[in-house]
């Protein structure tokens, strides 16, 4: 279902599911954009870049109580009760869902993860001013996809949005709301994407990649690669398809929370060793599990080119370069004896 | 000043002096720049040096101790001096390329806080000094010229008041530790948030966990911080960690008429004792 809806015939829809939403939205808070959970629609940002923290973050917590225990009793944590909407979530980070449901709810469900994705419905807001860092269209994607939201809108200008529903629930969302949409409006539509497409520049290839990753696991090229990066989570943290966490016992809490694999601790064991504590493996590993493990295991790579690993990595490294930069073909290093 | 440096940098690697120069780069955007690891004297064409060299190199230091040279400003150089100090490197293995800095300017092209209080446009020690085509006359430490007004501002509030705002901004910690890996100082092979039996910091982000890991952080650095501002500028959350490591600095400076960064003889107040010590615990 498509549907013209004016933005002030928007901003009251957004009003009436407050009422049994709650809505979370991209708001600026001191210079940053986040999304959070708002009480005032005058609070929503129309158009914004990205915000700084990916919405895995309402799905994959930075810190989540799993359970309680006390004195032998074991009371499991409380499950959102009120349904959630997401407001204004670009099609990177829809998209990145998609790929952290092939972890959490494969064979094994993870019912913290479950629970909040059937819970929470995902209004996306297509990307009309990608940035220098974005290469979402390197995935069979783009600025304007609906890939794993409920209703898509699109900003034509003069106060007006395009609504696409792309799910059941999304088109209950939308039924009955603006008006139809006409053949100016389509092909307005269609040059604003248009032009976003355009404006992305940045390309990886990501099967390439793979191909280079797979000859290249032991190339010297690493050593050197991974000289300028600082070993901090940032990339890791803000990725919106990271999804390492580690467990913790925090007073009678059992925690999940972020880990990342540049941390030199992320693979320590409990037995002291520490198979990943180099820089050149921990450097790596993110390459290997975004471009190649990934993509043996499900298909797909774990990436969706929303950029933020390079607007924020405080030493500026270029990961498409990283990858870019690879040798094709392994050197073979000479043989001793 | 470019060439100046190249041809320091070619001299360096010919002379088989160091083995690898640490410097900057120009970043893919062509503006900006990012760090940079030379190791032959085709390289060196590599190495650039305007107001868009931010980084504090000698954190790489905390990784490659041997057979290096590095590009150092005046405030970067005082990291060397207390990482001297400290005997983490050797003066001897580390040839410091100093280049005399008339400010640095973030992405905005806004010049950083840090540069408008700078005491030290030429560093303090070097191996080699790149100079400029226009260079400052002086630079003398002024007496007063250490800014404390930010800190100054937060001290004239209420505790309650001080530890809210304190609260507001570790609530937005995000536990990346940045901070730390950024910072020159921070060496620790373990540090105390890694440590699991016992677990003396909560791992998760939370406010209580945030408040003991940035406070250790500030405290730690107590009498070493010397104040190049890279913990604020890398924190992806905008906790103005500066606002901490000033205070430290203001209060050490109060205490023991020490700062930071300039005397690579010394030793930090907080790593040495006197026997002629005032207080009775000392002795």
């Amino acid at each position: 279902m498509k549907r013209l809806v004016r933005k002030e015939e928007l901003k009251k829809m957004l009003a009436e599911l407050m009422e049994n939403y709650d809505i979370i939205a991209p708001v600026n808070k001191e210079e940053l954009i986040f999304f959070q959970p708002i009480t005032k629609v005058e609070q929503i940002l129309w158009d914004y870049p990205n915000s700084l923290k990916p919405v895995k973050e309402f799905f994959l917590p930075p810190r989540e109580v799993l359970f309680q225990f006390n004195q032998g009793k074991v009371q499991p944590a409380d499950l959102p009760p009120k349904k959630r909407l997401i407001w204004g979530v670009r099609p990177c980070d829809a998209r990145s869902l998609l790929l952290l449901d092939k972890v959490f709810l494969n064979e094994n469900k993870d019912i913290y993860y479950l629970e909040k994705r059937r819970n929470t419905a995902l209004i996306g807001l297509s990307c009309n001013h990608p940035q220098e860092s974005c290469f979402c269209t390197s995935f069979s994607s783009g600025p304007h996809s609906k890939d794993g939201l409920d209703l898509l809108m699109t900003d034509l200008g003069e106060e007006t949005f395009l609504l696409e529903s792309n799910s059941p629930r999304g088109e209950k969302l939308l039924k009955g709301r603006g008006k139809e949409v006409d053949k100016a409006g389509e092909e307005k539509r269609e040059k604003i994407k248009e032009k976003a497409e355009r404006k992305i520049s940045r390309r990886l290839e990501p099967d390439e990649v793979l191909e280079k990753l797979i000859s290249g696991f032991d190339n010297p090229y690493w050593e050197k690669a991974c000289r300028q990066c600082i070993s901090c989570g940032i990339c890791r943290y803000l990725c919106p398809t990271c999804h390492c966490f580690d467990l913790a016992d925090e007073d009678s809490e059992r925690v999940r929370f972020w880990d990342g694999c540049s941390f030199p601790s992320f693979t320590k064991m409990t037995s002291g060793e520490n198979p990943k504590f180099a820089k050149k493996e921990r450097f790596k590993q993110w390459y290997y599990h975004k471009f190649s493990y990934f993509k043996q295991n499900h298909s797909v790579f774990l990436c969706v080119g929303c950029g933020r690993c390079l607007r924020n990595c405080p030493v500026k490294i270029d990961f498409s370069e990283v990858l870019e930069q690879l040798p094709a073909r392994a050197q073979t290093p000479p043989r001793e004896g | 000043m470019v060439e100046q440096l190249r041809q320091k940098a070619k001299e360096l690697l010919r002379n088989r002096k160091v083995e690898l120069i640490i410097g900057y780069q120009r970043s893919n955007n062509n503006i900006f720049t990012t760090p940079c690891f030379i190791e032959t004297e085709d390289e060196v064409s590599r190495l650039v040096w305007d107001k868009h060299c931010i980084y504090n190199l000698s954190s790489y230091l905390k990784e490659i101790k041997k057979g290096v040279g590095i590009v150092a400003k005046g405030c970067d150089v005082k990291s060397i001096v207390a990482l001297i100090q400290e005997n983490q490197i050797d003066r001897d293995q580390v040839k410091i390329i100093g280049v005399e800095c008339q400010g640095q300017v973030d992405e905005k092209g806004q010049s950083l806080e840090k540069c408008q209080s700078c005491q030290v446009h030429i560093p303090g020690i070097y191996d080699v000094l790149i100079r400029s085509k226009t260079p400052l006359s002086k630079n003398e430490p002024e007496e007063s010229a250490e800014e404390y007004s930010a800190v100054e501002e937060l001290e004239a509030k209420s505790t309650p008041e001080r530890w809210r705002f304190w609260q507001q901004q570790f609530e937005k910690c995000i536990r990346c530790y940045a901070c730390r890996q950024i910072c020159p100082l921070c060496y620790c092979s373990e540090c105390i948030t890694e440590k699991t039996v016992p677990q003396w910091i909560r791992p998760s982000p939370s406010l209580r966990g945030n408040t003991t890991w940035n406070v250790v952080r500030a405290f730690h650095l107590a009498g070493r911080c010397i104040d190049c501002g890279e913990c604020e500028r890398v924190c992806p959350v905008n906790i103005p960690l500066r606002k901490l490591n000033k205070k430290l600095q203001k209060e050490i400076m109060a205490m023991f008429n020490y700062m930071p960064g300039f005397d690579s003889k010394n030793k930090p107040p907080l790593t040495d004792f006197r026997l002629d010590d005032p207080e009775e615990f000392v002795r």
